[in-house]
């Protein structure tokens, strides 16, 4: 490697370069299709800056299509992508110089060594902050002599982080990258998350399956089914948007009762329980005016929300 | 739902799933051909055989040629797809797929009946290849050992393609050995006059030894071993010297090219020099080779052969791995633009300038190496008519003014590769193989109807309106080219600034080639006009301009 020469360390923790003016992601009304299938149909999200955004959904929802329109690698069909308010098709350049991206398969050439990964990264990156990457390989324990293809999924997916962080990026966009992954590379990669929060006016978008590690991180949630977005809320209203409700009849019934804002039904006879999408208040008056008696009534976590919602037939925002 | 039960079955029906498509591409050639050989050629020439030299009628040839080709095309990937091809060529690990090495059968099993299928399959290839579409007078008597050998070759290719391997060209290496010891064993026993009998069984011998072979790498493979030296002895090797992450590269387009270079460097010249190192062995320890071949009905000198291979080689090279070079790895089957790369903030222009770059050096390197072969095979004893050294013989002639012609086509041959290969860029940055099929395909067809029409052409009704003509590609190329320049100013591919620079190159390029070049024709030869339009349509713009929009095509889908 003969083109090698120092360079000049930036400021540890340099502040965000995002200008505040523009939402950290603004997509609005955007459609792709693959062939037969509607990969994203007319979907529309705003992630102001300074916010953790976890985008959760089924294999094959559109999580990855989404992601892969926020980084400029897919075009949209219809509708529009900003970030920063910039176009990431057009401008490539001074979008991708502000977003870190790691994704589950991070793609890394298995006949590269560590550090000349590093070292070829860093080229691109004039924010590329030398001291920061090599405490990150510090803390990851990477073996910088290594050939990547000798790394094992959990060691590749560090190397992949470090090079997503090194830069200090405004946005960090993460798609399933704790997927597979033992418990101590999926705590690197939350911590990562929260440290990347702490510096100020950062920006996180990142989708999981699982769902305990995004309600733990992230300000607010979006799901998305079918190529649509379901909900998109903060994780605290998305919770109170959702309750669990035992109900008793009279009678014995054949079929659940029907109620508007139910998504799942499981019980038999005379008791019933619901999962719904509305406040706790909304579904008593609801199994009142049904003549049904409320027997029990819970609050949700995310992953039976998310159970509910993927249960349920089609992608309709209720 | 039906079962299939039986290993046998089961590797056939998969070996069918990838092979179907060239499969059923190969019974056209074997039902049409021979009807064209029945309707046409006899109607034509009033024989079954049609002429093998360049005598008319013409079209005979060319229609055998274009299914020669076609067939040649089937029979390679043909080949590919038996060895599970797909993985990293240059790689250690064994090309066997992974999910095939847990299945519980035998090792012995999971190759045997790949190479049957393929052994067989490869051995009808050859059959059609050499007796439906070769002409019989070809040979003077009908050779069996060639469908032995393609079999053999088969067999022998998915062996190397199983085994892994601790060093990372030896895959390649061995496919080239046994190419040659193969097809070696045949003309060998040829030479010999061996009987045909004894030929098979040589090959049978051969087949049996890639079993051995085979099972034997895909049994290592199982278990994880002969990736590693065996000196290392498993030891990890550590660096003294601390690596120090504050070294980076001066530039991206530094790091671009460092990585080009890294996996797209040797492609070609390791390609190209297999031939002429092939026949620079058979020279040097072969003193009593011909002097003359008989060529279909043709006494050409060996010394012409020999140097049309030298030169010939890196210049087929250039023309058919031409596009290849434009893939992120050459010994990858992958086209699409890696995720490493696609995320990174850098302009398609940068990366398109880098793979120029590289394609320069790989140019300069391959041009560098065959010129060295050349000259050691010139200063060979034997290497003009058995008895005289082609050095020798350009030492008696020697004058300043071959000197300067030698020195321009030394130059000019790198340069028209380097031309070759990043005008056909565009068609693997693309990353499509629907566009790399066509074009590869369409040029072939494309020359071949040029040719035929070149037959039938009036052209002493066409020469006067040939100035026209030459306009009208000028000017189809001048709208092309705007048409292009506008989709790279709309997509922020080109700035205005740039495009008024290298519009003055291309204009410089075009000028002084023109000059230097009217300057040494003879003014009788070509009209300057002419010549000034030829010149225009033969210096790259579109087609280099193309390369950075297919990028982005590729980048952003």
């Amino acid at each position: 490697m003969s083109a090698l020469h120092p360079m000049i360390e930036p400021q540890a923790s340099p502040p965000s370069r995002a200008d505040g003016a523009h939402p950290a992601v603004e997509i609005r009304n955007v459609t792709r299709r693959f062939g037969q299938k509607m990969a994203l149909d007319d979907v529309s999200l705003t992630l102001p800056t300074g916010t953790v955004l976890g985008l959760v959904g089924e294999n094959g929802a559109g999580k990855t299509t989404l992601i892969r329109h926020v980084m400029g690698l897919l075009k949209a069909e219809q509708g529009l992508v900003r970030v920063f308010g910039l176009d990431p098709v057009l401008e490539p350049v001074k979008v991708l110089s502000q977003i870190g991206y790691l994704s589950e398969e991070p793609d890394l050439p298995g006949w590269m060594r560590v550090h000349e990964l590093i070292r070829y990264i860093a080229a691109f990156y004039p924010t590329w902050d030398a001291q920061y990457a090599s405490q990150l390989q510090q803390d990851f324990a990477l073996d910088l002599s290594a050939r990547i293809k000798h790394l094992s999924k959990g060691q590749r997916a560090r190397a992949g982080l470090l090079c997503a962080l090194a830069y200090r990026p405004d946005l960090l966009v993460l798609d399933e990258p704790s997927s597979g992954l033992d418990p101590i590379v999926r705590r690197d990669i939350l911590s990562a998350i929260i440290r990347t929060i702490a510096d100020e006016g950062r920006t996180v978008l990142f989708s999981s399956h699982l769902l305990s590690e995004v309600e733990r991180v992230s300000d607010r949630i979006a799901m998305i089914k079918n190529g649509r977005i379901v909900f998109c809320d903060t994780t605290q209203a998305v919770r109170d948007a959702h309750t669990r409700i035992t109900i008793r009849f009279d009678e014995p019934r054949e079929q659940p009762p029907v109620m508007e804002g139910a998504l799942m039904w499981e019980g038999r006879g005379r008791e019933w329980t619901a999962v719904m999408s509305v406040p706790a208040n909304e579904a008593r008056s609801s199994a009142s005016a049904l003549g049904a008696q409320v027997v029990e009534q819970s609050a949700l976590n995310l992953d039976e929300i998310f159970l509910a919602r993927a249960n349920r037939a089609g992608g309709q925002t209720p | 739902m039906k079962t299939i039960n039986g290993p046998a079955m089961a590797i056939g029906y998969y070996l069918w799933l990838r092979t179907r498509w060239m499969l059923a591409a190969l019974f056209p050639v074997a039902i049409i051909v021979p009807l064209v050989k029945q309707r046409v050629v006899i109607h034509l020439n009033g024989h079954e055989d049609y002429a093998g030299d360049l005598t008319p009628p013409y079209y005979p040839q060319i229609i055998m040629v274009a299914a020669l080709i076609a067939t040649v095309i089937i029979f390679v990937l043909l080949l590919s797809q038996f060895c599970y091809a797909g993985k990293d060529v240059s790689g250690r690990e064994s090309a066997f797929p992974r999910w095939m090495m847990s299945l519980p059968i035998r090792s012995f099993s999971l190759v045997a009946w790949p190479m049957l299928y393929g052994s067989t399959v490869c051995a009808l290839a050859c059959l059609l290849i050499f007796y439906v579409l070769l002409p019989r007078q070809a040979f003077s008597r009908m050779p069996y050992w060639p469908l032995a050998a393609a079999a053999a070759f088969c067999a022998w290719l998915q062996a190397v393609s199983w085994m892994p391997f601790w060093w990372q060209l030896a895959r390649m290496i061995a496919a080239v050995v046994c190419l040659i010891v193969v097809i070696g064993l045949g003309v060998l026993a040829q030479a010999l006059e061996f009987q045909d009998w004894l030929v098979l069984i040589g090959y049978v011998g051969v087949l049996a030894l890639a079993l051995v072979a085979g099972t034997q790498g895909v049994s290592r493979a199982r278990r994880g071993d002969g990736v590693r030296s065996p000196w290392s002895n498993g030891a990890v090797r550590k660096r003294i010297r601390p690596i120090d992450l504050r070294l980076t590269f001066r530039s991206a387009s530094a790091a671009l090219l460092w990585v080009e270079m890294r996996r797209n460097l040797i492609f070609t010249p390791f390609i190209s020099l297999i031939g002429p190192v092939l026949i620079f062995g058979l020279c040097a320890f072969h003193a009593g080779h011909p002097s003359t071949f008989y060529v279909y009905g043709k006494m050409i000198s060996s010394t012409m052969i020999m140097a049309s291979i030298f030169i010939g080689s890196p210049l087929c090279c250039s023309l058919i791995l031409n596009g290849t070079l434009a893939k992120f790895d050459t010994w990858l089957p992958d086209i699409t633009v890696p995720n490493l790369l696609a995320v990174r903030p850098v302009t398609d222009s940068k990366i398109v300038a880098a793979k120029m770059k590289n394609v320069a050096i790989t140019m300069a390197v391959t041009w560098l190496a065959t010129y060295g072969l050349l000259i050691l095979w010139a200063i060979l004893p034997n290497s003009y008519e058995r008895h005289y050294s082609v050095a020798g013989l350009v030492a008696a002639n020697f004058t300043m003014r071959y000197l300067m012609w030698g020195l321009i086509v030394a130059i000019g041959l790198p340069l028209i590769c380097w031309k070759f290969a990043v005008e056909s860029l565009w068609v693997y940055l693309y990353g499509r193989r629907w566009l790399i099929n066509l074009v590869g395909f369409g040029t072939i067809t494309i020359w071949i109807a040029l040719g035929t029409l070149a037959k039938f052409a009036p052209w002493r009704e066409i020469v006067p309106f040939l100035p026209w003509l030459a306009l009208m590609f000028v000017l189809a190329k001048g709208v092309i080219a705007v048409v292009i320049i506008r989709a790279l100013v709309d997509r922020r591919l080109l700035s205005p600034k740039r495009l008024f620079g290298w519009s003055i190159v291309w204009l410089l390029i075009v000028l002084s080639l023109w000059l230097s070049v009217k300057a040494v024709l003879h003014p009788q030869l070509l009209g300057q006009w002419l010549l000034a339009a030829a010149v225009i349509w033969f210096v790259p713009a579109n087609r280099l301009l193309l390369a950075p929009l297919a990028l982005h095509a590729n980048r952003h889908r």
